[in-house]
């Protein structure tokens, strides 16, 4: 494919975008460091209030515990980073993952015996009532052993399920299952982005207890929907195309079909995705600790300094300096992410 | 056609002008932070509600907020007190003059129909059965319709306010057809199960429990001076004088019957951003808790002090750190002891609560003189101390952590510490502990949750240690259900594990003991016990924030719930 790349000039806007994402990426890493080494934002009520600019100890002043803004604020960015991009990672993959499945596989492309359907259910639940008897029955619940069998177990025999060919014995007389996996695809995407995402999050962590790990996981829950419904259309409209049916005719094995024919149309719209779903999950993520909700209170973020510029009008810069990472934070994933629109546009085989 | 805009035009004017002249009554305007849940006098629920109620209906007895003393309403006097065997009697006459809206007196029929009330079946009453359980029966003075004796078990000096504290309710109102009147009060307490099966007693539930109860305005009324008169919910309520209130009359004697303003507006706002603009803009008169920072910054701010008085009463609100004596890890006092010197109260209450906070050694406020035991350090923020109870509670420290073995088992001193979301100073008061016991290398995770939530947590016993308040009164000592051993079973309302044989006896004695020097003495050994078991840390006895318009004359400022007494209030000429 010996398209010509059209790069045109960055302008000085996404040069800006893209340095500040790096010093916010970097940021975030140090702060991981030393995170783990268990240091984190000193509170010294003594100092409490400090404004900005008045020492050089606490440039950006102090907070109303006496924690430096200007530290406190650094230490954000891990949480704005962790919050943002790992789960949205994943989730594009999962998305991208079923939304080419349904779109491959379409309502009648994945036949299952039914004699393997039936063991699958079976095994899925015998897992499913062995869950709490090893993680709450007092015996089993301290002892690692049990769920390494557990989990450990549970791996091989799907694998063996899904991928062992042939039962023996009368083959011609097998019944097959029809999965619509397209149109459940459908289902659940349809009933999954009827619900606003900041309602579902909201209702999702009030389940569980407060805690990065598990806010993480939600968020991946939310937002693998629309990767999932791009890469279905894409792949759709691919799957027409005659480059498509000649590289199945010729034999070659999907995993290649896929990463040399599908992804290249696939990665614009979904990295375009991934900037506008950051930004917007960078709003979220300070929504969530503005609220109170989702994140410990020990766990610095960017919401949490908002919500505490509440109750002082006359400490304006606790308003003033969160207010200004974020918006710049989301406005350059903004900007990055129309620059890879247009790029895409410009190379795409099925504008 | 000019002639009929005219008209018309000047119709639309009268009909404006009507409208936007409701009352030339001088209203005082309060905020309220949230609606009443209801204004049925037996399931009222919630504190507001409970505000609106003691304008409306009448108690034998009050509290006067101006000095915390009990004080006759309905009653002419103070009842009078006799005890015979394990019997006591208090026999109450209610005042001459005291009458319902339709002119009839209010009679001892009208308090044994209360009574009943409290006890009926099918009625939401369960509250108050436990509660006036002690009451066992009624008796009627020959000679005087408003005389009549209670007769109760055992004696209390809790008693004293508790026998005269339920709502005087109109018989006629509620019970037009006289079902509760043909039944004695004893004998619906002994035969509430067949009772409840009967239709007459289903019928008169459900002309009881019907929703117009709680809210309508031609239902909800008493011998209070005020009606209501308007409820619109999640916006206001209005309460209006009674022209022809009868304690018009005998509030010359009787002060504590005084009711000057002709009009109450509650204005319900739940955000306190905005009830913080309402203030600031003067559209309202009176309003509480109101959230520190602004509290100070108002109070520094000339333009407001020329419009409001600040209050900061001190409360009867007790914050403290409650300690699991029952987890392993947290069984020896020593390491519970540790703990205590781990929190930074004087810091705590200067940063967090900006000075309106009042320390103490325990439950009894610093205020009641009498019975709070000055005699008893305050404890003190001491990390070397805090270390050596550890290692002299069997604590080693490691790389790891703290460790020791209990039972047989390896433990590390971790501690999930259980406190509100949403709670911005539990919050702070949190990450101040989490600071101090990372500095001596215990790890504590933070965990904030729904107030049920935490309930349930407590009740089951699973947690470490939590912050919460507990809401207090200077009238009763009756500690027996947060600290006696028979409630630390899973499920009382000990959670945790507080008390041995002797505080159990303590708490007995001091439940019934009615003198005040002996009362004294045994509250002030109880203090010291807590203070040696730490179970409950205390931090400071909470004081509420309140700014009062200087429109206002006399609106009297208490530390009792809800912190202001508006009835004596008047407009400034």
């Amino acid at each position: 494919m010996g398209r010509s790349k059209t790069n045109s000039p960055m302008s000085l806007a996404e040069k800006a975008s893209l340095t500040w994402l790096l010093i916010f990426t970097v940021a975030a890493l140090l702060s991981q460091i030393l995170v783990l080494r268990g240091e984190q934002v000193v509170a010294i009520p003594e100092q409490a209030y400090l404004p900005p600019f008045t020492t050089f100890e606490h440039l950006l002043g102090t907070d109303g515990l006496g924690r430096d803004v200007l530290f406190y604020l650094f230490l954000s960015c891990r949480t704005a980073w962790l919050l943002a991009i790992p789960p949205l990672v994943l989730a594009s993959l999962i998305g991208v993952g079923l939304g080419t499945i349904a779109a491959i596989a379409g309502n009648h492309g994945w036949r299952i015996p039914l004699v393997r359907f039936f063991a699958l259910v079976l095994l899925l639940s015998v897992y499913g009532i062995l869950y709490p008897v090893t993680h709450f029955w007092p015996v089993f619940a301290e002892s690692a052993l049990i769920r390494w069998i557990y989990y450990g177990s549970s791996f091989p025999l799907l694998y063996l399920l899904l991928t062992k060919e042939g039962f023996p014995a009368n083959s011609g007389n097998r019944r097959y299952i029809t999965l619509a996996v397209d149109d459940w695809l459908q289902k659940i995407i349809n009933i999954w982005s009827a619900l606003p995402k900041l309602l579902l999050l909201l209702l999702l962590t009030a389940f569980t207890p407060f805690s990065l790990g598990t806010l993480l996981g939600w968020i991946c829950a939310t937002y693998w929907v629309l990767p999932a419904r791009i890469a279905r259309a894409n792949v759709l409209l691919l799957k027409k195309d005659s480059y498509y049916e000649s590289a199945l005719a010729l034999g070659i094995p999907f995993y290649r079909v896929f990463t040399n024919y599908l992804l290249p149309s696939l990665k614009g719209p979904i990295l375009t995705n991934f900037c506008f779903a950051a930004s917007g999950l960078l709003g979220v993520g300070s929504t969530l600790a503005y609220l109170g909700i989702g994140i410990p209170a020990d766990v610095p973020s960017w919401g949490k300094m908002l919500a505490n510029a509440r109750f002082s009008i006359e400490a304006w810069w606790l308003l003033a300096f969160p207010a200004t990472f974020l918006l710049a934070s989301i406005f350059s994933l903004q900007v990055l992410g129309n620059n890879i629109t247009v790029q895409s546009r410009h190379k795409s085989v099925t504008k | 056609m000019k002639k009929y805009c005219a008209k018309s035009l000047s119709l639309l004017f009268l009909w404006l002008s009507a409208c936007s002249s409701p009352s030339k009554e001088p209203t005082i305007k309060v905020r309220f932070a949230q609606d009443p849940e209801s204004l049925h006098p037996l399931s009222y629920g919630n504190a507001p509600a409970l505000q609106i109620l003691n304008y409306i209906y009448q108690s034998l007895l009050t509290v006067d907020l101006e000095n915390n003393s009990i004080q006759p309403l309905l009653a002419a006097d103070l009842p009078s007190i006799r005890r015979e065997d394990s019997l006591s009697y208090f026999t109450f006459t209610i005042r001459p003059e005291a009458q319902w809206d339709n002119g009839s007196p209010v009679t001892a029929q009208d308090v044994a129909f209360s009574l009943k009330m409290l006890h009926s079946p099918l009625l939401d009453n369960e509250r108050w059965r436990g509660q006036y359980d002690f009451i066992k029966d009624i008796q009627f003075s020959k000679n005087n319709p408003k005389t009549f004796t209670l007769i109760c078990s055992g004696y209390t000096p809790e008693m004293k306010l508790m026998t005269g504290d339920f709502f005087v309710l109109p018989a006629h109102q509620f019970d037009p057809n006289g079902i509760l009147a043909s039944v004695p009060y004893a004998l619906i307490r002994q035969k509430f199960d067949s009772l409840s099966n009967t239709a007459t007693f289903k019928a008169f539930a459900s002309t009881i429990n019907q929703p117009g109860m709680a809210r309508d305005t031609a239902l909800v009324k008493g011998s209070g001076p005020y009606m209501l008169n308007k409820w619109s919910t999640g916006q206001s309520l209005v309460l209006e004088k009674k022209k022809a209130w009868w304690g018009n009359k005998a509030m010359a004697q009787a002060p504590v019957l005084r009711a000057n303003p002709s009009r109450i507006l509650f204005q319900v706002l739940p955000d306190n951003a905005a009830a913080l603009l309402a203030l600031k803009s003067q559209a309202l008169d009176v309003m509480d808790n109101i959230p520190l920072v602004t509290f100070q910054e108002m109070k520094r701010d000339e333009k407001y002090q020329q419009v409001y008085n600040f209050y900061s009463p001190t409360s009867f609100d007790f914050v403290y750190m409650g300690v699991n004596g029952q987890n392993a890890k947290l069984e020896n006092r020593l390491t519970r002891q540790a703990l205590a010197h781990l929190l930074n109260v004087p810091q705590i209450i200067s940063s967090v609560q900006g000075g309106l906070a009042t320390p103490t050694v325990g439950l009894v406020h610093p205020q009641e003189k009498n019975f709070y035991n000055a005699e008893l350090p305050l404890v003190k923020y001491d990390q070397e101390k805090a270390r050596a109870l550890l290692q002299a509670a069997g604590w080693q420290q490691t790389s790891s952590g703290w460790q020791q073995k209990i039972n047989g088992r390896p433990q590390t001193l971790t501690l999930e510490l259980l406190y509100r979301a949403g709670n911005s100073d539990f919050e702070n008061m949190s990450l101040l502990f989490q600071q101090n016991a990372k500095s001596l290398g215990i790890p504590v995770t933070l965990q904030a949750l729904e107030s049920s939530q935490i309930s349930e947590r407590l009740e089951s016993r699973q947690f470490d240690v939590y912050l919460r308040t507990l809401v207090g009164t200077p009238f009763s000592y009756n500690l027996i259900p947060i600290l006696h051993t028979s409630n630390a079973n899973e499920g009382g309302a000990n959670v945790t594990g507080f008390g041995n044989a002797e505080t159990d006896l303590l708490l007995e004695k001091i439940a019934v003991e009615e003198h005040t020097a002996e009362k004294a003495l045994l509250l002030k050994s109880l203090q010291k016990a807590m203070q040696e078991e730490s179970n409950l840390i205390p931090l400071y006895f909470q004081q509420n924030k309140i700014a009062v318009s200087k429109k206002l004359d006399s609106v009297i400022i208490s530390g009792l719930k809800p912190g202001y007494d508006l009835t004596k209030a008047t407009f400034k000429k």
